[in-house]
């Protein structure tokens, strides 16, 4: 049942009208195929930083921070499909919170597909070939996109026109998602130094 | 325990042997592909300090400028007592200038003197052309130090009301055109003919018209705020020298150009950056930070440009293509090869002299070994000969193994000698893409001209074996054998 979810990725990919629509009403997709997805992009795109050909390789490879690749595509993900569960609740739509989460991590297979042969061949090819490697590493987010966009349209079953506006609130909403942590950290960072800052001023007086 | 002592001996004997490293006053760097100081040894170390005293002149005063001829005459601009200090190449003074005498148009003969001149140029044939500061002109000397002419303020509809002709350095070319910089001057290089007449001000920024500045300025800013933007259009050229070739290298605030003489800037930039000195600093503001501000820059025959920092009193040392050489240096410092305010630099043969406002004194810098291989490798490169180039590059990596351009240099030898595999491993550790790319396309050709043979024959004799045999499976015959069906080939 994993393994067919794992591999009915690439029928979403190529035929995303169809595949989003059986992956909510015909659960054909999975929860945990969905993570395993996720994972899989954070391993593509650690493999593309790190064995891309010299030539294309402008990274500095001692200096890979797995966390850091990690919580990228993880955070993003996360406040992505808060964000957008939110505020379609708000405006009718019809996908739960496990279908977002599903939809979006299916959509991000492209990069799984590309990047993978891409930095194989990268080893290969010469710098005069640069505009076949910048093309092909470029469609994945286009790709991407236009995944993300159909699968939002399908499982909240909006009109294009919705969906375009549910797309920019969203982001809007990861704004002020952001903006409310960031409050709220420093809020604690405060609460914390009070605490300190009293501590202290009872050591040194007691003593 | 004879042994043992006495291999305590052979220890200590050893590691005093390294105590090479700590002969310089200071620290000495270059920077990786990633823009990282990575240490290596110092390509110069002070050899020799002079003072006015030395000389036999009496201390210096703020002296400004140093110059060495071709023939390795050296000229010291002593600011503050107001001349110019001329000796042979052994520091022998030969003249001491700070008169002159001039034939009025009348006829009358008149003292003329200098007035805190700050810099000066010698042409081929000992003609001194001297940065007269305080008088706001040039004055022109012949090798005898006997009057020529001076060249006044530049006059022209072009020059603003508010200009305030202050010359400090001079450099001339081979058709006799003089360059003048100064500060305060953000218009350009100012460009007089052979006459002393004034040509135009090169070198200077072109004004592209920016979409944003266009709509800011026209309709928010007030008439005092445009005023005050005419000073981030301006360039201004701290500093100038010339080369063989006649290319002007000035310094501006955040690197140092090479101007053709149309005033273009045909600066070779390495990985996208001109040559600008520190690429990593502290802030602005702490003490010694911000970017590298060259006060003084010189070039010698093989277009070697060497920079003076200002900021951190280092020297840093580019060749023809903007590759860092070396860099070494610092103020303030108490220590001999350390400076308080050092001003101007000069090539004088392979060896660098610095001179010091703050200290009144000349510093010598000399070529260790590695800077002399460094240098030797660099001028055989710049003469094509790629392939001596590379045996010293080879000897400079065994004291630097760092060293990303010996890398480069041994790398392009063995890609004219075809040796492509060994030449793409090489470009990978000098971190050059573009050679890498050449070496691999070749090195791609290579392997595919070689297994193309024997893959594609390979390919048909397994088509046509796949064929045949799926000929010979189809064309078995049922044999019949105790009910069972079996099968042989017909």
């Amino acid at each position: 049942m994993l393994l067919d979810s794992l591999r009915y990725c690439i029928h979403v990919a190529f035929h995303p009208f169809d595949g989003f629509w059986d992956l909510k009403h015909e659960k054909r997709g999975n929860a945990k195929a969905a993570t395993i997805l996720v994972f899989l992009v954070v391993l593509s795109r650690v493999f593309k930083r790190q064995a891309t050909g010299f030539i294309f390789n402008f990274n500095d490879v001692n200096t890979l921070n797995l966390g850091y690749e990690f919580r990228l595509i993880a955070v993003s993900l996360f406040m992505w499909v808060i964000a957008n569960w939110c505020l379609t609740t708000l405006m009718d739509g019809e996908g739960s919170l496990k279908d977002i989460y599903i939809t979006t991590a299916y959509a991000l297979t492209p990069f799984i597909l590309v990047y993978i042969p891409l930095t194989i061949i990268s080893n290969y090819l010469i710098t005069e070939e640069g505009a076949f490697y910048n093309f092909f590493n470029m469609l994945p987010t286009v790709w991407f996109c236009l995944l993300l966009f159909i699968g939002i349209m399908i499982v909240h079953q909006y009109s294009i026109k919705k969906t375009v506006l549910t797309i920019f609130l969203t982001l809007v909403g990861i704004g002020i998602i952001i903006f409310l942590g960031l409050l709220f950290v420093n809020l604690l960072e405060d609460i914390s130094n009070f605490v300190l800052t009293l501590y202290q001023e009872l050591v040194f007086r007691l003593y | 325990m004879k042994k043992f002592l006495a291999a305590i001996l052979a220890a200590m004997f050893v590691l005093a042997n390294c105590a090479i490293s700590f002969a310089a006053p200071y620290e000495s760097y270059n920077y990786s592909y990633a823009k990282e100081p990575v240490p290596e040894p110092p390509s110069y170390l002070p050899a020799k300090i002079i003072t006015g005293k030395d000389l036999g002149v009496g201390d210096l005063k703020e002296p400004e400028d140093i110059v060495v001829s071709k023939q390795g005459d050296i000229y010291i601009v002593d600011t503050g007592n107001n001349r110019l200090i001329m000796l042979d190449k052994d520091w022998n003074v030969t003249r001491v200038v700070d008169r002159f005498e001039r034939t009025n148009k009348n006829g009358t003969i008149q003292q003329d003197t200098l007035s805190a001149p700050q810099g000066m140029f010698v042409t081929e044939d000992g003609t001194m052309y001297i940065a007269d500061t305080g008088h706001k002109r040039l004055v022109v000397l012949d090798k005898d130090a006997k009057f020529i002419r001076e060249i006044g303020a530049p006059k022209s509809s072009v020059i603003r009301k508010d200009f305030d002709y202050k010359p400090r350095k001079v450099v001339v070319d081979k058709a006799n055109r003089i360059y003048v910089v100064g500060p305060g001057m953000n218009d350009g290089i100012i460009e007089f003919d052979s006459d002393g007449n004034f040509v135009q001000f090169t070198g200077s920024e072109k004004v592209e018209p920016n979409m944003y500045y266009y709509f800011w300025y026209r309709t928010f800013a007030t008439e005092a705020q445009r005023k005050q933007t005419m000073k981030y259009i301006a360039k201004e050229y701290y500093t100038l020298d010339i080369d063989e070739q006649g290319f002007l290298y000035a310094a501006s605030s955040d690197s140092i150009n090479r101007l053709n003489n149309q005033g273009e800037d045909i600066t070779k930039k390495k990985n996208e950056q001109k040559p600008s000195g520190d690429l990593k600093y502290r802030p602005l503001g702490i003490q010694n930070g911000g970017p590298s501000k060259f006060i003084d820059v010189c070039v010698d025959e093989f277009n070697i440009v060497t920079g003076l920092d200002q900021v951190r009193g280092r020297i840093f040392t580019y060749d023809y293509e903007s590759n860092l050489l070396s860099v070494f240096g610092k103020a303030p410092g108490d220590q001999e090869g350390t400076f308080k305010a050092p001003v101007a630099i000069e090539n004088m043969g392979d060896s660098l002299l610095i001179l010091d406002r703050d200290l009144k004194r000349i510093t010598q810098f000399d070529l260790t070994e590695y800077g002399r291989m460094v240098r030797q490798a660099v001028i055989l490169h710049y003469n094509g000969d790629y392939l001596k180039s590379a045996s010293v590059w080879e000897n400079v990596l065994k004291l630097n193994a760092n060293s990303e351009q010996a890398y480069v240099g041994i790398g392009k030898a063995l890609l004219r000698q075809n040796k492509n595999e060994e030449a793409i491993k090489y470009f990978k550790l000098g971190n050059d893409r573009a050679y890498y790319s050449k070496a691999y396309k070749k090195y791609r050709r290579e392997v595919i001209r070689n297994i193309f043979g024997p893959i594609a024959t390979s390919i048909i004799v397994l088509l046509i074996a796949w064929r045949i045999a799926r000929k010979l499976w189809d064309r078995r015959a049922p044999v019949r054998k105790g009910g069972e069906k079996t099968y042989v080939v017909r």
